[in-house]
């Protein structure tokens, strides 16, 4: 026998030996274990640590807020804070729910809410919060069960704010500080901490003495960070995980025809647009009007959302709130595909060869940011705008939008809450990445800050649409999904726009 | 003259020595093959529209994702089927060929050249800055490399030329190293000395008679070095940091298609094997040229 | 030998020094973190609160004086993404990592050198063409694309392997065997011709004369001077593995500091990339370090002064 042919059959044999061994291990957890996998491990799981989804979603399992934005129901509605009233228009009376205590004994009560705003108004502690905790003047406490949270002014979207505050146990959390209870948290939720093994897993069991009913059949939570698309899937589709978030699109169809898997799609709060800079500091064509008019002719954005996103996602009708938002104008439609018009309107404003123009976009920010980006540069093509394409890592994508280097042009998506102040407020000329500067559209959007009737309120942010729409500071692209991997033994799995999801009464039957 | 002193070849005159390398190199079959495909890809890269069958670059949205012409669902005149934006797959790889040779063989260029200075220098000088130059080979060889090439490419910006500049800069050490050890051994050889002797200056001395003797060495290691920057530029695509879109590089093809391989296997697999094919060329031809220039030469390379 | 010792450990100061610094300026030039860390919403109150919170307000040199004398003794600082310390965040991963190369090592061996040798006594037959091509294969198909189609094959269609995470000995197989293919084309290839020259010597020819079995002479005599080439070519390639961890640990979610390392990149969280690309120099000095002192082992010929 060779040499060669020896060697190939003793490392057969091994092979063939150490592969059942090895096989079995790692699978599943079955039983009353529910295993999510995102893409991140958490940075911290003190939920006000960071805005985060990823962070969010596993700290809030432990640690839980005042109120809560129900997916479900579209409503604001009580969590530790059991009702509310307001008692000005800039001040709201909280009654806390009775006998709920921290799962290291502390009692949740006035004193342990008053603490939670010291720290939620501390930009030193609580920075990624500081512009709701700017809008807040002083907290006081009535009673033990009874607070009363004063504004600086009359506040719009104060509920929300208050779905925004975490509460936390105050002597725990002078004994720890800040950095300590992001790594160990004790909170009300539904689970505890047992064990957190980095970038490998977070495993949270079930917390006996929670208030509420709970999520029924699971007694443990294990959460894996899982950064690549594909991996994702795959762990998913071999059942090593009940839920994976960020599904891509493209294996929506596979999963689906599982037997035990589906797809959930929840429409998202993010709204894609071309920015197009009329900064006075950007020279570009697209300080002219015409010229931002004629990009938004040329991009056909229905093609884009049937083939790219297989229908999973939303056409803007010429404006950037939601057909569910406060303020939506029915009567704007969106410009139409029409290159024709896009040429027209190109020679109108000099350009009659076309013009030429930088378009920046990040690569893996977004789902399928590359493809929709050079789709879209193959349509400005068409119409005569040429692009030079610039792909930015995630990271510089970021810096630059946010020290307005992201110009002339870039494809951006934004995720702002659900509220159209925080929508609108972005096209602020004083907004850190605000690429428009129009004195009338500032005024319109700081009377829509502060307008707390909702009547007057949706009739002035019909009024900055139609003004957006006529000046295109943006381009409008289409709103997005999110698609979530959900085994079909987990109920009640409802995410929310904003990538959250909560599971305090999901039922897992297995 | 600079030719007459060539140790192994003194005897033979320029011509002979060359047609004899390249018999060498093309004995065997496995070495013609290489060098056919090869010859392919340069043409690819020199005429890409005479050869492509359509336009590269015309999306058509609802033709995306089709599969090759033979199968089932294929489209005839779509050989290798479309991309997810509905672009000829074959005609992108003839297109990329051009941009993926053109980036790994400047990147080669600017690492060759880099190292082979900074070798000679080390190795002819010696003393402090042979020393100064081996920290900096240490450090250039410690410091990671992707780690290196995200933080400049992010710093300066994805641009063909800074994507040479950085890939170059990350292969120059490897260069340097060889070339130092082979001037090493050079340096006092009787013909060295007799230059020098005979009042040649060092950069003369450099150029005219240490050079030509490394010059095989160097050439077998640019051609593995070749195939090493299309991994990296395909490497660099995955993490979003490649030749900018709608350019088609093999790597950036791949790297795309990979997240359409439930769909369609031929996007990220077809540039893949283009990839493979032309590595697998490189490599057999550049162990055959090894063979011919001179066998003593060490496989290490 | 310890003066040997004394003398390469003095000589890798400076460049652990240049990397340090050098680590130092790529970090700053790639722009203010701050605004990559917090919402866009954020105040500028908050900002600045950021800001001196992590010293990032102050000039640039002031800054490096302050790095510099903490790294001097091993503190890089707080992560501004984690607010832990950086080194702290790298040495929790670090077994992760050293797990995964040391596998992929022995796998890489495992392979690789059996594959050589057998490559080199069948020179120019079938046997020989055939490994060399597969190998050229392994090395010529990126490792991203091998981790993917790995996961496919083996994870979704066969169901032998899980997809990723670390725990089990079969969550290592996969992103081992991925980062080993690379690995296994090189030593393959230098063992073969380490032990094409070996096999010419007259040791080997005395030993076959004198009858000794073939494959004792082959695998014990010749392997032995084998070794030290191999050796040297890995301590050389320790930093395009790493290179390698970066991305084989994004796609099978390996909980290591190749994972952290990019993360730390794309958030410019600079404490925790100078921490990360520190302790690479580090280990890629100790492993050639290692490397030179195994020749001595090895082969009694070599001795240090």
């Amino acid at each position: 026998m060779s040499l060669a042919r020896r060697t190939l059959i003793i490392s057969a044999a091994a092979a063939t030996l150490l592969l059942p061994v090895l096989g079995g291990e790692g699978r599943a957890q079955q039983g009353r274990t529910l295993t999510i996998a995102q893409g991140f491990d958490p940075q911290t799981l003190w939920p006000n640590g960071t805005t985060a989804s990823d962070n969010l979603n596993a700290g809030n399992a432990i640690v839980e807020a005042l109120l809560w934005n129900n997916p479900a129901t579209q409503k604001i509605e009580p969590m530790l804070v059991e009702s509310w009233e307001p008692l000005t228009s800039s001040s709201m009376r909280l009654h806390l729910r009775k006998g709920v205590t921290f799962t290291n004994g502390e009692p949740m009560n006035a004193d342990a809410v008053v603490h939670s705003f010291k720290v939620f108004l501390d930009p030193k502690q609580t920075p990624a919060y500081a512009n709701y905790a700017a809008a807040i003047d002083r907290v006081e406490k009535i009673d033990d069960a009874t607070v009363v949270v004063h504004t600086k002014f009359p506040y719009p979207p104060f509920e929300l704010m208050l779905t925004q505050v975490y509460v936390t146990p105050p002597a725990y959390w002078a004994s720890v500080g800040l950095d300590g209870f992001g790594q160990k948290p004790i909170g009300t939720g539904p689970f505890k901490l047992t064990e957190w093994v980095k970038d490998n897993r977070v495993v949270m069991d079930r917390n006996p003495n929670y208030w509420g009913k709970g999520p029924t059949g699971i007694d443990r939570v294990v959460w894996r960070p899982v950064p690549d698309d594909t991996a994702r899937v795959a762990g998913f589709t071999t059942g090593e995980f009940d839920v994976a978030t960020n599904i891509p699109i493209a294996a929506i169809d596979e999963i689906n025809a599982q037997p035990d898997r589906r797809v959930i799609e929840t429409p998202s709060y993010r709204i894609f647009q071309l920015i197009l800079s009329s900064l006075e500091e950007h020279p570009s064509p697209l300080k002219d009007k015409r010229v931002r008019q004629a990009v938004n002719y040329a991009i056909d954005k229905t093609a884009i959302i049937k083939n790219l996103f297989a229908g999973r996602a939303f056409a803007l009708n010429g404006q950037l709130l939601r057909k569910e938002q406060l303020g939506y104008d029915p009567g704007l439609k969106d410009y139409p595909y029409d290159p024709a018009k896009a040429k027209a309107l190109l020679a109108e404003a000099g350009f009659p060869n076309g013009l030429e123009i930088t378009f920046k976009f990040p690569s893996g920010r977004y789902a399928q940011d590359r493809e929709v980006s050079e789709a879209i540069a193959g349509m400005l093509a068409k119409a005569g705008i040429r692009t030079k394409m610039v792909s930015l890592e995630p990271g510089e994508f970021l810096r630059q939008l946010r020290n307005r280097e992201l110009q002339p042009m870039a494809y951006l998506g934004l995720a702002p809450l659900d509220d159209p102040d925080f929508q609108m407020a972005q096209y602020r000329s004083t907004w850190r990445y605000a690429y428009v500067r129009n004195a009338d559209l500032d005024a319109l959007i700081d009377a829509g800050a502060r307008e707390t009737d909702k009547a007057k309120r949706a009739e002035i942010y019909q009024k900055i649409s139609r003004l957006m729409y006529e000046e295109v500071p943006v381009a409008f692209l289409f709103g997005g999904y999110d698609f979530y991997g959900v085994s079909k033994a987990l109920d009640g799995f409802v995410p929310r726009g904003d990538q959250r999801f909560f599971l305090h009464n999901v039922t897992l039957k297995r | 003259m600079a030719d007459a002193a060539l140790p192994s070849t003194a005897r033979s005159t320029p011509e002979s020595r060359l047609r004899h390398v390249v018999r060498g190199t093309l004995a065997g079959w496995p070495a013609r093959i290489s060098l056919l495909i090869l010859a392919l890809a340069l043409a690819c890269a020199l005429a890409p529209e005479w050869i492509a069958p359509r336009d590269g670059y015309a999306q058509d949205l609802a033709l995306r994702l089709l599969p090759p012409a033979w199968s089932e669902k294929g489209v005839a005149g779509y050989w290798l089927g479309t991309d997810q934006l509905g672009r000829d797959t074959l005609s992108r790889i003839v297109e990329g060929t051009r941009i993926t040779l053109l980036v790994s063989l400047f990147a080669v260029l600017v690492s060759g050249l880099a190292g082979v200075a900074a070798g000679l220098a080390a190795g002819f000088y010696g003393g402090k800055i042979d020393a100064v130059i081996l920290r900096l080979i240490d450090i250039q060889l410690a410091f990671p490399l992707i780690l290196l090439v995200i933080a400049v490419v992010a710093v300066v910006g994805p641009s063909l030329t800074n994507l040479v500049l950085v890939m170059g800069l990350s292969g120059w050490p490897r260069f340097a190293r060889i070339v130092r050890g082979s001037v090493l051994t050079v340096r006092h050889l009787e013909f060295v000395d007799a230059a020098r002797a005979i009042g040649a200056s060092r950069g003369r001395v450099m150029a005219l008679h240490i050079l030509p003797n490394i010059l095989s060495a160097i050439i077998v290691y640019a051609s593995f070095e070749v195939a090493r920057m299309i991994l990296l530029e395909a490497t660099l695509s995955f993490l979003g940091l490649g030749v900018q879109p709608p350019t088609p590089t093999w790597g950036g093809m791949i790297s795309d298609g990979r997240k359409y391989l439930n769909q369609s296997w031929a996007v990220s697999l077809s540039p893949g094997i283009a990839i493979a094919l032309v590595i697998l060329a490189i490599n057999i031809f550049g162990d055959a040229l090894r063979d011919a220039l001179d066998p003593q030469l060490d496989e290490r390379l | 030998m310890a003066s040997y010792l004394l003398r390469r450990l003095v000589l890798t100061l400076p460049v652990l020094a240049g990397i340090v610094v050098i680590t130092f300026l790529l970090t700053r030039l790639s722009g203010d973190p701050t605004d990559l860390m917090l919402p866009p919403n954020a105040t500028d109150e908050a900002r600045e609160a950021f800001r001196s919170v992590n010293g990032l307000d102050r000039p640039l040199w002031e800054q490096f004086v302050v790095f510099a004398g903490r790294a001097l003794m091993g503190d890089f600082g707080a992560s501004l993404r984690f607010q832990q310390p950086a080194m702290g965040l790298v040495v929790e991963r670090l077994p992760a990592t050293i797990e995964l190369a040391f596998a992929t090592m022995a796998l890489a061996l495992v392979v690789g050198i059996p594959a050589g040798v057998v490559s080199a006594y069948h020179r120019g037959s079938a046997t020989d063409t055939s490994i060399r091509t597969v190998m050229l294969l392994g090395q010529a198909v990126p490792s991203f694309f091998l981790g993917v189609l790995g996961i496919i094959v083996f994870a979704v269609w066969l169901r032998w392997l899980p997809t990723g995470g670390r725990g089990s000995l079969a969550q290592l197989v996969l992103p081992a065997t991925t980062l080993a293919f690379n690995l296994v084309a090189l030593i393959a290839r230098v063992t073969r011709s380490c032990m094409l020259d070996v096999l010419k010597q007259d040791y080997v020819r005395t030993a076959r004369a004198k009858g000794v079995w073939e494959a004792r002479v082959v695998w014990l005599h010749a392997l032995r001077n084998a070794f030290i080439p191999v050796l040297t070519v890995i301590g050389l390639q320790f930093g395009l593995l790493l290179g390698g961890v970066v991305v084989t640990e994004t796609i099978f979610s390996w909980p290591g500091v190749g994972r952290l390392a990019i993360q730390a990149i794309y958030a410019r969280d600079f404490p925790v990339v100078q921490a990360v690309v520190f302790v690479f120099a580090v280990a890629f000095v100790l492993v050639n370090l290692v490397v030179d002192l195994l020749y001595a082992a090895l082969d009694p010929r070599i001795s240090y002064k």
